[in-house]
């Protein structure tokens, strides 16, 4: 013990600045920080030992005792998990004796303070830290930080990041990430540093609500593209890291539920899945065997209304080291059940529109539906994960990771479908034709599994090298798109302003199934060697990277058509038991698998290689240089005919990736940085096959690939300025412009590129529209007052395309023209303005932490179409959440979150003159004469409640 | 007319022989061969071109397919059956010359044609049998006279081109832009959907007879964007919406322009089940499409002649082409008039001119319409308004040879059977056709690779002409 209380002594530094004498009474003060990081504590306990009073440290790692009499002061410094400090401290007339304590993690010894596998990377400090070392331009959140947040998932800690902003899914879910305004499909995610395949079928990358914030550790936001990262993320790398053995044994879990707003206002309905067949009646008999009706079962399109169980979400996290700290440990599980929908309207718009009256008055669009929708999505979202790792020596060690993630939702989709009339009800709205009520449920089932093996090894002085062996499953099953159907006619009553329903006749349904498997094997090798140039540091850095990616897509859909009744032409609607059945023609009962193009196998190989330099210019200025070789191979055949351009491609491109990077200090506190790097973005599977699929991104249209579409290669330019006063405070200041070479945007089509198929509802399709040029300017702050603290950041783009877009006008002598008008537009996806907002308050004291986000996404386009004009924008949103917890003796946390105060909705807008807001040709859910909504999503406040332990 | 000449000059001939002697010669017409001789010993499928001969029954059980630059010629009195739902996917040219006394037939041997009331789960007619015929953007000809294709319209399990998709369901499907297709004298009977569907092309529909085409939905001759042309002197009855229909969907090149006149509509628009007759029920002109329809006979069709308009905001059926004229297209501008209704309750009547309900209309009534629709609804019509035709129920009886009126059956009617739509002496609607309109010929004039004829109008209202011209059948 008095060596020990020795060695405390010994390592304790402390630093006396003298002020001027005032009054009677002495002051102590000062601050706090981790002796191996230098970043302040937070909630550290300062105690004066004879008189028992206590202080604690605040969001700034700052404490003061105020109005001690002259005396001998003596104080014990501690913090959980770190070694207390005893110190002796002299108060002398009117003395303020401020000073600086640093505090060492348990268990550490001198010679272990370099070795970095033993820091508690989940930290804010050591987040911010990593910040400022980095290379490339990026940006870290820790998991204190994801623990103080009010977010479940990634996608919602995601969006606190700089110019990161979330696309939401049908139950406002954050699902993907836009960063700097770069469509979802710019950016590339990560685990512990490898790519792992989605089962997602529109997108290549993992869908962000599949991880549960209580796994990961910290997430790394890189923006700016080193050669030894992979060349395919223009918007940024999302790289989730998840947590790793720490040096103690650690036992951390969570019991969460909720609730959410929106089933307080209405009911859940939910289907039975037990009745739901896995497979498609084709593959149940084989191909080309007549399916009987029988085969179409109709209990899983029966649905239930109730107000859904409460939210359910636990995790547990177990790990130790052994064998002397060389064998770490870690599992952990979660699982969440949640329940969510949305309300959803939405006008229907038409492939083709009538002409303009003249050539200077712009087309009006077409509406032929109107739809009222509620989703009701049970989600059932697991994960398990373990990580091993083993340090043989201090010149070897390995890593062994694998996880298991399932994202099951099972969702009823309720529409009501208006087909507008030609005429006019006497409150002026436009009067409907038919309404069709329909039902649909449907199953998404998705699971990842990875397993990865890692390794970093030293060769001989000064080389070393890092390597992986991953081999990833992914499969997605979305067996039974069933939709049942009913509808009536609606006549109006002549004169009287009335209208009668006719007889609810039973209608078409429709089964659709579709599933792929996605597989992974990928091999990265890099070789570090750290020298000296002109006797300066450098660190040459070269390797490559190979991997094979391959998907098998299955799809077959099936419509049935209702018996008509005996001397009747329709089905009188009784129940959906009782609706009977055919096949009209009598082989539908064939579904469509035959030369369906959404059954295909693609794979897709990349090869790289690279090599790179880091070298210390100076003791100021550091640069960072290389060039990165690209080649893609990819390849798919389908089962279109072969008579149909498009049934198979193979593609290939090779990419040659130059990458400089800078960064002058001009102090330990400023420093600037800039970069230039390459990158390039490859159509994803699903962007090159032609397969009109009904569960792609969009909910109202079909979602079809192009094969003829290429990659995008983009040149990116950064600079920033970066301050770190003190602490966790923080400024920064950045310029960046990107010229983008056939960006791929996703447009409607008035029929597919390569079946031709006209239908009057577009479909969507990915596109390259030419070239555009983004310039933007971000700034970030985090400033901390005492308990208070504000963080901010701020994006402004400002993006151009400019292309061109179908205009069809009369001419003076009444005839039709078709002209290609000339559009100028930002990129799709891509807001002017991005911006996050969180006021935090941390009490140490009362053991209080709450937070109040607030993010401001500006208006961007959402879908593109054909015609001038008629780009669909999403309207700016602004989401407010709000989180707090409190701690309760040394191991528990109740926390409390909402989400969604403001019940923000999402808007498509379609900026023309509205016909349908003021005239007699009204239409619902408008609001304004100067632009049409053509779709008013609701998605009401959750909140959730719960309790966290932490031994 | 030049047939009956030739006809008639043969008997003359023939009978000054018989009076001086008892030889009894008759010399056969040279039939057209083209190529080799399709055999007829196995059952086709794959590649296929050359000549079926007069009088052979072929077996096709796989999809066949004309090759571009091919061309597949079928003589008078051949008989085809289709198994297996197999299509003819024709790249190159495909001709069927059947004649009156031997026609040429393509049908399903497996299903049999009903008679009397017909609903579209009931009556096989309507479940697809045979595939189709598929002309592909290379398709430069496709000629059908007096061919029977019946059964037709199985879901479609190949796509030949770009173009349908999986599922569709058609008699014909004509996808040449610059093709040139013409179909004289023949049948249609039962298909799940369109009868035939244009998506380009010049074309000459003429004195065609068309059954029971489209089971829950399509209409006859659905001419899409682009497509120019004729349809003229058919007889349409039961079919599930309209039965001549110009829309000028997905075009962005020329307007599709249609000429229809002299047809007679019977019972059209009853299985419109899915959009409740949304679309019409007789002759449509919408989308952008420009179109010309005198001198037809509607009988208890669902809906009248309709012209589409289209508010501001609603489009599902946008408005149909009135301006002009534009002098010099095939058809300066749309008009119509000269049309004969005849209504057996008062749903149909209040939609002679039809109202706004489903779509914005804008039909012009017109005093030379039977009944003479302007003076019935007078100088404050406004287009569309929801009217009282009661008043107009059971008049104007068309007297056909053969076909009880009033008739209650009309939603279920749906084939000709033993009855006889040719017009009565003393019938009102003869000699009120309007003739002095022309149609420009876009077509080839020849007796076997175009039009026998250009189509000229007709002074008798429908597709019957008291002077024996007009449809055939």
């Amino acid at each position: 013990m008095i060596n020990c209380a020795l060695y405390r002594k010994l390592i304790a530094v402390f630093t006396f600045l003298l002020t001027t004498t005032a009054v009677l009474a002495g002051t102590i003060k000062g601050h706090v920080y981790d002796g191996l990081t230098k970043e302040q504590l937070i909630g550290a306990n300062i105690l004066i030992k004879h008189e028992l009073k206590k202080v604690v440290t605040s969001l700034d790692g700052g404490f003061t005792f105020k109005g001690l009499v002259n005396g001998t002061y003596d104080l014990q410094i501690s913090y959980i998990g770190y070694t207390d400090v005893d110190t002796i401290i002299v108060i002398a007339g009117n003395d303020t004796r401020e000073f600086d304590i640093y505090l060492f993690p348990k268990g550490v010894t001198l010679s272990e303070v370099t070795k970095s596998a033993v820091r508690d990377g989940g930290s804010d400090q050591y987040a911010q830290k990593r910040e400022q070392l980095a290379n490339s331009i990026v940006n870290i959140v820790s998991s204190k930080t994801i623990a103080i947040s009010p977010d479940i998932t990634v996608a919602n800690v995601m969006q606190r990041i700089s110019g990161v902003s979330i696309e939401r899914s049908s139950t406002g879910d954050g699902q993907h990430a836009i960063i700097r305004g770069m469509d979802k499909r710019y950016n590339t995610t990560l685990v512990n540093g490898i790519k792992i395949p989605s089962p997602d079928n529109r997108n290549r990358y993992v869908p962000l609500d599949i991880f549960p914030a209580d796994l990961l550790d910290r997430i790394e936001v890189i923006k700016s593209l080193t050669p030894d990262l992979e060349g395919d993320a223009t918007g940024g790398v999302m790289n989730l890291v998840m947590r790793s053995a720490p040096n103690r044994f650690i036992a951390e879990g969570n019991v969460g539920t909720g609730y959410s707003q929106l089933f307080l206002n209405r009911d859940f309905h939910s289907f039975n899945k037990s009745s739901v067949n896995s497979k498609s009646p084709a593959e149940l008999s084989g191909p080309g065997v007549y399916a009987p009706v029988d085969a179409f079962p109709y209990n899983n399109l029966v649905t239930d209304a109730s107000k859904p169980p409460i939210n359910k979400n636990v995790n547990l996290t177990l790990g130790n080291r052994f064998l002397h700290n060389k064998l770490g440990v870690i599992l952990a599980g979660s699982y969440q059940n949640t329940y969510r929908g949305s309300n959803s309207q939405i006008l229907q718009q038409s492939a083709t529109v009538p002409p303009a009256p003249n050539d200077h008055t712009a087309q009006q669009p077409a509406i032929s539906d109107d739809f009222y929708r509620q989703y009701n999505s049970r989600i059932d979202r697991s994960g398990v994960e373990g990580k091993i790792d083993y340090a043989f020596n201090k010149n070897n060690s390995i890593s062994l990771f694998a996880t298991h993630l399932q994202l099951n939702e099972r969702r009823v989709r309720l529409t009501s479908d208006t087909l507008l009339g030609g005429y006019t009800l006497p409150n002026n709205f436009v009067g409907p034709y038919a309404i069709h009520n329909k039902i649909e449920t449907r199953s998404d089932l998705q699971t990842i599994n990875n397993i990865t093996l890692q390794g970093n090894n030293t060769l001989w002085e000064g080389l070393t090298t890092d390597w992986s062996l991953t081999a990833a499953l992914a499969k997605r099953e979305v067996p039974d798109i069933a939709e049942f159907s009913m509808g009536q006619k609606v006549t109006p009553n002549a004169g009287a302003g009335t209208y009668t329903l006719g007889t609810l006749q039973t209608e078409d349904e429709s089964r659709e199934w579709i599933h792929n498997t996605d597989k992974d094997l990928a091999g990265y090798l890099n070789f570090h060697y750290k020298t000296a140039i002109a006797g300066k540091t450098a660190l040459l850095s070269f390797g490559g990277m190979y991997r094979h990616k391959e998907r098998d897509n299955y799809d077959n859909a099936y419509n049935l058509t209702p018996v008509n009744d005996k001397d009747s032409v329709y089905q009188k609607y009784v129940s959906i038991p009782d609706s009977k059945y055919t096949f009209i023609p009598y082989n539908a009962a064939l579904g469509n698998a035959a030369q369906n193009p959404g059954i295909y196998h693609a794979y897709e190989n990349v090869y790289a290689a690279y090599g790179m330099l880091k070298y210390q210019l100076s003791s100021h200025f550091e640069i960072l240089g290389g060039l990165r070789v690209e080649n893609t191979h990819q390849n798919y055949m389908s089962s279109l005919n072969d008579a149909l351009p498009g049934k198979s491609a193979d593609i290939n491109f090779m990419d040659f990736l130059p990458s400089v990077q800078g960064k002058y200090a001009f102090s330990k506190t400023r420093d600037i940085r800039f970069s230039y790097f390459r990158s390039i973005f490859r159509p994803a599977f699903a962007d090159l096959i032609p397969f009109p699929d009904k569960s792609g991104s969009n909910d109202t249209y079909l979602v079809e690939g192009n094969p003829y579409i290429k990659h995008t290669v983009i040149d990116n330019f950064d600079v920033r300025y970066e301050l770190f006063p003190k602490g966790l405070d923080q400024f920064m200041i950045g310029a960046f412009y990107k010229l983008i070479n056939n960006p791929i945007e996703y447009a409607f089509a008035p029929y597919s590129a390569t079946s031709g198929n006209y239908g009057a509802t577009p479909i969507l399709s990915p596109q390259n529209f030419g070239t555009a040029n983004n310039f933007g300017v971000e700034l970030v702050f985090r400033k901390f007052f005492g308990n208070f603290g504000v963080s901010g950041n701020y994006t402004f783009t400002n993006s151009v395309i400019n292309a061109t877009k179908l205009y069809v006008y009369l001419t003076p002598d009444n005839t039709t023209k078709f002209t290609n008008v000339p559009d100028r537009r930002p990129l799709q996806g891509q807001s002017a303005h991005i911006g996050n907002f969180s006021l935090l308050y941390k009490s140490a004291k009362n053991k209080t932490d709450a937070q109040l986000a607030l993010v401001y996404t500006g208006e961007r386009i959402n879908t593109l179409s054909q015609y001038k004009g008629f780009d669909n924008w999403e309207k700016p949103t602004t989401n407010l959440d709000f989180s707090a917890q409190r701690q309760f003796g040394k191991h528990y946390i109740i926390y409390v979150k909402a989400n969604n105060l403001l019940n923000t909705p999402f808007r498509l807008i379609i900026k023309q003159h509205n016909n349908a807001y003021h005239t007699k040709t009204q239409l619902p859910f408008q609001e304004s004469t100067d632009y049409m909504t053509v779709q008013y999503d609701r998605f009401y406040a959750s909140y959730s409640l719960g309790f966290r332990f932490k031994f | 007319m030049k047939h009956v000449t030739i006809a008639g000059c043969s008997l003359v001939l023939a009978l000054a022989f018989t009076a001086c002697s008892k030889n009894d010669s008759k010399v056969s017409q040279a039939q057209i061969q083209i190529g080799q001789q399709v055999d007829n010993s196995a059952p086709l499928s794959g590649a296929i071109k050359g000549t079926m001969k007069t009088g052979l029954t072929y077996t096709v059980t796989g999809n066949v397919t004309v090759n571009a630059g091919d061309t597949l010629l079928i003589q008078k009195g051949v008989t085809v059956q289709v198994k297996n739902g197999a299509c003819f996917f024709v790249n190159g040219t495909m001709v069927t010359l059947g004649t009156k006394e031997a026609p040429i037939t393509i049908t399903d041997p497996s299903r049999t044609k009903t008679t009397g009331s017909s609903t579209a789960t009931t009556d096989s007619a309507y479940a697809g049998g045979w595939g189709g015929i598929w002309c592909g953007p290379t398709c430069p000809l496709l000629v059908l006279k007096w061919t029977h294709l019946d059964f037709t319209g199985a879901g479609l399990q190949s796509i030949p081109f770009a173009g349908p998709a999986v599922g569709d369901k058609y008699a014909v499907y004509f996808g040449n832009y610059s093709g040139k297709f013409i179909m004289e004298d023949s049948w249609i009977y039962g298909t799940p959907d369109d009868a035939i569907r244009y998506y380009g092309g010049d074309i000459f529909m003429v004195r065609n007879t068309m059954e029971k085409c489209g089971a829950t939905g399509g209409d006859g001759l659905n001419a899409k964007g682009g497509t120019q042309g004729v349809m003229a002197y058919n007889l349409i009855i039961g079919g599930a919406t309209n039965g001549t229909k110009s829309a000028n969907d997905g075009s962005t090149g020329r307007e599709c322009m249609i000429a229809m006149f002299n047809n007679t509509y019977i019972n059209m628009g009853y299985r419109n089940v899915k959009t409740f007759g949304a679309r019409g029920g007789s002759i449509e002109i919408e989308n952008n499409s420009r179109g010309l329809a005198y001198n037809n006979l509607l009988v208890d069709c669902q809906f009248g002649m309709r012209v589409a308009g289209g508010n501001d905001v609603t489009a599902k059926v946008y408005l149909a082409d009135t301006t002009g004229p534009h002098n010099g297209d095939f058809i300066p501008r749309t008009a119509y008039g000269y049309n004969f209704n005849y209504v057996d309750n008062a749903a149909q009547a209040a939609q002679i001119v039809p109202t706004n309900v489903a779509q914005a209309v804008v039909t012009y009534p017109q005093s030379t319409d039977v009944p003479d629709m302007k003076t019935f609804l007078g100088a404050g019509y406004t287009f569309g308004i929801q009217y009282d035709g009661s008043a107009l129920v059971g008049l104007n009886n068309p007297q056909f040879v053969n076909y009880p009126l009033p008739n209650m059956n009309f939603a279920t009617q749906a084939s000709v059977d033993g009855y006889d739509f040719h017009l009565k002496t003393g019938s009102p609607a003869l000699g009120k056709g309007y003739t002095s309109f022309t149609i420009p010929v876009n077509i080839p004039i020849d007796a076997n690779f175009g039009a026998t004829a250009a189509a000229t109008p007709g002074k008798d209202l429908g597709c019957y002409q008291a002077d024996g011209s007009g449809n055939q059948h």
